[in-house]
């Protein structure tokens, strides 16, 4: 029988000196689904960014709130979900930072760097069970894991 | 993040070494930079040779540094881009706002045109 997917869900309380972990697990599996190490680079970051929402916009900086991070790897692609225990928040109303007005504002670039690499990315809005980001790339061919 | 600076003439160079992350280096490099506008330097070159890595709150207190150092009649630039950092910065334009060197003699120059 072929391999379906394998998951593996993480949780910890939302703050930031928590993120370093989950970049480097990202990382690391990344490296093993056959990214090289820019693609391990920007999985990472993307991690870090979904994870700086869910703190930041999500969670409103409540440490007593958690994040919620789960990594699935099926044989086409890693999928990353990172959801909040708050609200999350609306793709829609992040500002395009490439728009001359807001080409110097100091924040508003973290969806769109992991828009820039992902191949896709789904944000939903839960009343109860909080925000959540879910994004995914497809695995590089030659090193499918079987 | 850890930074030193050192006068080169009249401008400030500041090495700044590590993440440039949330919570971590992004509080920093803005008090690093306030610090030095106080003490009346306003020519400043940013080497991030030795920055591992930075997200976008990194990025965005590069920008606010940049904007506030203009506003108070300054200048700054940015030195040794890494490759990713590089990235970053190309992927939301903001290379063509800064001004990049890879060589400090040069960008020790431009301060003088």
């Amino acid at each position: 029988m072929g391999r379906t997917s394998d998951s593996v869900s993480l949780h910890m309380p939302g703050r930031f000196e928590n993120i370093d972990l989950f970049q480097y697990l990202g990382e690391q599996l990344a490296e093993l689904c056959g990214f090289d190490s820019d693609g391990s680079f920007w999985i990472g970051l993307s991690i870090r960014e979904a994870l700086n929402n869910a703190i930041l916009h999500g969670n409103k900086k409540d440490a007593s709130k958690e994040i919620h991070v789960t990594f699935t790897l099926t044989p086409d692609e890693l999928e990353i979900a990172v959801r909040d225990e708050g609200f999350g928040f609306a793709i829609n109303v992040v500002p395009d930072p490439l728009k001359p007005n807001n080409l110097l504002k100091t924040s508003g670039r973290g969806i769109f760097y992991i828009k820039n690499y992902m191949d896709r990315i789904d944000l939903s809005r839960a009343a109860k069970e909080g925000g959540e980001i879910r994004m995914s790339k497809r695995c590089p061919k030659s090193a499918r894991p079987k | 993040m850890k930074s030193k600076t050192r006068d080169v003439g009249d401008v400030t160079i500041v090495e700044l070494t590590g993440k440039i992350t949330i919570g971590e280096g992004e509080i920093k490099l803005r008090k690093d930079i306030e610090a030095l506008l106080q003490m009346g330097k306003k020519k400043i070159l940013l080497d991030l040779g030795h920055v591992t890595f930075m997200d976008s709150s990194g990025v965005g207190e590069l920008v606010g540094c940049y904007t506030t150092v203009k506003n108070r009649g300054g200048a700054m630039r940015l030195l040794k881009l890494t490759r990713k950092i590089q990235d970053l910065l190309q992927i939301t334009e903001l290379i063509t706002v800064f001004e990049v060197f890879d060589d400090e003699a040069k960008a020790l120059e431009s301060f003088s045109a």
